[in-house]
């Protein structure tokens, strides 16, 4: 079976902390695959190493066929990244940004028109794309970097945290577009915390604790592994990070 | 008004900016301590002066009107500080925005950044008064000394409390300028930031700030319905053993500072302006082209990476200063000869210098400047080879134009020969080219990324080291004209100086090419561990 991606027993050390330890990943074309985990459980960095950003200490990461760490731009060529927090250049407007992200991708003129067009439609952000990007709001942001990653059509999506600031119509689209994209084989990797849209988006996913892979497996699956087949993914997820004490917790605060 | 808060609100946003400026955590008490070793060491100095000094009446009415010029001067320096570094410090700063939502009232918040101000203006402020007034000690001028003291801090304050209606003000005319003018904004924007950068360029130099406070001390006196010479005028009366006036110029010194506050708290309350102005620019249909970066033979990479340099350059507020600075380098010779004939040698030595000083810094900064943005580089499928391409020739692009209109007009000015023309021209190109491609190397090994106020995007080491390095090379560049004026043509003829000016030049910006490409290539990786 060909893979779009995979990861063998790779680790990234950051000094002392181990950000990534020993993660090996294998996902098929076309599946949208979820990594969910604790702020700093390591999923940002294995983002970053499959976009070659971030060299791992150790391991082997193929994407679509190509080694990452031998050609990382030419990884790039094929993938498109929303990072958690993006960082556009507020000096220049949304369409001079795609417009410049388009030609980075060597889209020609007439297919980064049209599809900027396409995509602005769609986002709601026509007749405000000539303001100057520090104008927009968190939200328009967020739209601006989405659209960002999918102009180019790439062949992998990597999200992370794609529906943060952006209106339900948005993330509506957002969604049903990843699941559109998937039935042509788009690859996507999606990162959240909020669960119950890794639930509703994701076909795979993978649950994340201090660098290493605890779970694996469809949504159904994560949900009997932890022995509770009625249980909600939050419930899953915060009995295999042992993070049950959240009652606890809340009840001191409160006092 | 909560004067506790005050001071502690005052203390946040020293330490805010403070540290947005500077990687030392202790910054802030250097300062302090900076100011407080500077102000013992100027009043020892005076003390020393004053003691040699004789009781001559001539002596003490220059020390005198000294004295009474130190409201006025406390005002200027706190008000030039605050032209030069609070201005454009940008809608981005949360530590400014924060107070929007906190229970501080505008008069608190005016009070308080007013004296954050000032509090940058130490090492300058509390020299000046303790150089000045321990010469007054020395003199027998006790009592005017304290009271010179008092009437200075009111200038000062008064400096401080400008600021904030000049920033409100600008903030609140840019906001509606760019509602009205659209795409003229920016154009406006950086012209009006060059006027001001140049004017206070002009103005803080030595020999005019001398001679207009020459020119000041005399017209005072008939200027007495000029609200900014009554503290000055308050101590001049008072050194006459006249205490009416004194007190009346006093009281009403006291009623301006006060008239001037409610002004920047009215302000600050009715036009404060917390979020960035929508600015629309462009056409109303887009239409990407290939354009003549392509034609250029540039890879699409290269092209976007230029493309995007080109446009950000014009509308960010900081590269105003770049800008400003070939302007400030022709100016400047006319006003330290401002009232006699400007040297043509010297007019041609600093338009040079003018040209390759905005090559270098508008390269060496190109790197830091993308801050946050340098992970879309990062991310984008463009090799740091087409990157450092893209900026380099847009550097290079940006430094074309002034280069040639400043050379050319100097060349017409000082009606050079054809051949010398030519000799200039290529000494000119080829000294920007080679300082572009060193600034590259050193925006890449000494980036600062911060998106702190008026950020250099450069360190300092950076910078000072990147000066030196092109100073070298372009003075190597430059030996084979240098020989040619300095000797008889016949030991070298112009021509051939200045092929081997070419030539010299040209290896020297394949190799600091080269070199920045490494150096690059090793931030680009740094980077990607930092994202």
């Amino acid at each position: 079976m060909d893979y779009a991606i995979i990861l063998e027993s790779v680790s990234k050390r950051f000094g002392d902390v181990w950000a990534v330890r020993d993660l090996s990943l294998r996902i098929e074309y076309g599946r949208v695959y979820g990594l969910l985990g604790p702020n700093g459980s390591g999923k940002s960095t294995t983002m970053k190493m499959i976009l070659g950003l971030v060299k791992p200490d150790s391991g082997k990461i193929l994407v679509d066929g190509i080694d990452v760490s031998k050609d990382p731009v030419e990884v790039r060529k094929i993938i498109g990244y929303v990072p958690e927090t993006p960082r556009l250049y507020d000096y220049l407007t949304g369409i001079e940004y795609l417009d410049f992200i388009g030609e980075a991708y060597g889209m020609s003129p007439e297919e980064r028109k049209r599809r900027i067009e396409e995509f602005l439609e769609a986002f709601e952000l026509k007749g405000r794309e000539n303001e100057l990007i520090s104008g927009y709001s968190k939200g328009m942001k967020q739209k601006i970097a989405l659209i960002a990653a999918l102009i180019h059509k790439p062949k992998i999506l990597i999200l992370d945290e794609p529906l943060s600031g952006l209106d339900p119509r948005s993330a509506r689209i957002v969604k049903d577009l990843i699941h559109e994209l998937a039935e042509e084989g788009v690859t996507t990797i999606f990162s959240t915390h909020i669960l119950e849209i890794a639930d509703a988006v994701c076909d795979e996913l993978a649950i994340m604790y201090e660098g290493r892979k605890l779970a694996e497996g469809k949504p159904d699956e994560l949900k009997r592994m932890a022995g509770e087949s009625g249980s909600t993914l939050e419930e899953v997820f915060l009995k295999l990070t042992g993070a049950e004490d959240v009652r606890e917790i809340v009840e001191a605060l409160v006092d | 008004m909560n004067l506790r808060l005050v001071f502690k609100f005052a203390s946040i946003l020293c330490l805010s900016s403070a540290r947005a400026r500077s990687r030392k955590p202790k910054s802030l008490k250097n300062l302090i301590y900076m100011s407080i070793a500077l102000t013992l060491a100027a009043a020892m100095l005076s003390y020393l002066i004053g003691l040699n000094l004789s009781r001559n009446p001539i002596i003490i009415q220059i020390v005198v009107q000294l004295i009474s010029l130190l409201p006025l001067l406390m005002l200027v320096i706190v008000l030039y500080y605050g032209l030069m570094f609070e201005l454009y410090s940008g809608y981005s700063q949360s530590f400014i925005h924060a107070a929007n939502w906190l229970p501080i009232t505008p008069a608190e918040y005016v009070m308080a950044s007013s004296l954050s101000t000032i509090f940058f203006t130490l090492p300058t402020l509390l020299p000046l008064l303790g150089g000045l007034l321990t010469i007054s000690l020395t003199l027998g001028l006790t009592s005017l000394c304290a009271f010179a003291a008092a009437i200075s801090i009111l200038g000062a304050l008064m400096g401080g409390v400008l600021v904030e209606i000049l920033k409100t003000l600008i903030e609140r005319a840019a906001a509606s300028m760019s509602r009205r003018s659209g795409r003229l904004t920016l154009p406006l924007r950086l012209t009006a930031t060059i006027l001001i950068i140049v004017a206070f360029a002009c103005i803080g130099n030595s020999r005019i700030l001398i001679s207009y406070l020459g020119a000041i001390s005399e017209i005072m006196q008939a200027g007495w319905m000029i609200p900014i010479f009554w503290p000055s005028l308050a101590i001049t009366y008072l050194a006459q053993s006249n205490p009416l006036p004194a007190t009346g110029f006093t009281t009403m010194t006291i009623i301006l500072l006060g008239a001037i506050f409610e002004a920047g708290a009215y302000l600050r309350e009715r036009y404060w302006a917390p979020v960035e102005p929508t600015i629309r620019l462009g056409p109303s249909k887009y239409v990407p082209r290939k354009g003549f970066l392509g034609r250029l033979g540039l890879s699409p990479g290269e092209a976007a990476v230029a493309r995007k340099e080109l446009k950000m350059f014009f509308r960010r507020r900081d590269t105003a200063g770049l800008l400003a600075l070939p302007i400030i380098f022709i100016v400047m010779p006319f006003i330290y000869g401002w009232q006699r004939t400007v040297d043509p040698l010297n007019l041609l030595v600093q338009a040079l210098m003018g040209c390759i000083l905005f090559s270098l810094l508008a390269s060496s900064t190109s790197i830091g400047r993308e801050r946050d943005g340098f992970a879309n580089l990062l991310i984008a499928p463009i090799d740091p080879g087409e990157i450092l391409k893209g900026k380099l020739i847009a550097s290079i692009i940006l430094s074309t134009p002034p280069t040639t209109i400043i050379l050319l007009t100097i060349s017409l000015i000082l009606r050079m020969r054809p051949e010398a023309m030519i000799a200039l021209l290529a000494a000119g190109y080829i000294g920007m080219i080679e300082t572009t491609a060193i600034g590259l190397i050193f925006g890449s090994r000494y980036p600062d990324f911060t998106t702190a106020p008026r950020a250099r995007s450069i360190t300092r080491m950076g910078l000072l080291l990147s000066m030196i390095t092109s100073g070298v090379a372009v003075a190597l560049t430059w030996s084979p004209l240098i020989i040619y004026k300095l000797l008889h043509p016949e030991f070298l003829p112009i021509y051939s100086a200045t092929a081997m000016t070419m030539i010299i030049g040209s290896i020297i910006t394949i190799i600091a090419y080269k070199l920045a490409l490494q150096s690059f290539r090793e931030l680009c990786i740094s980077q990607g561990d930092l994202l």
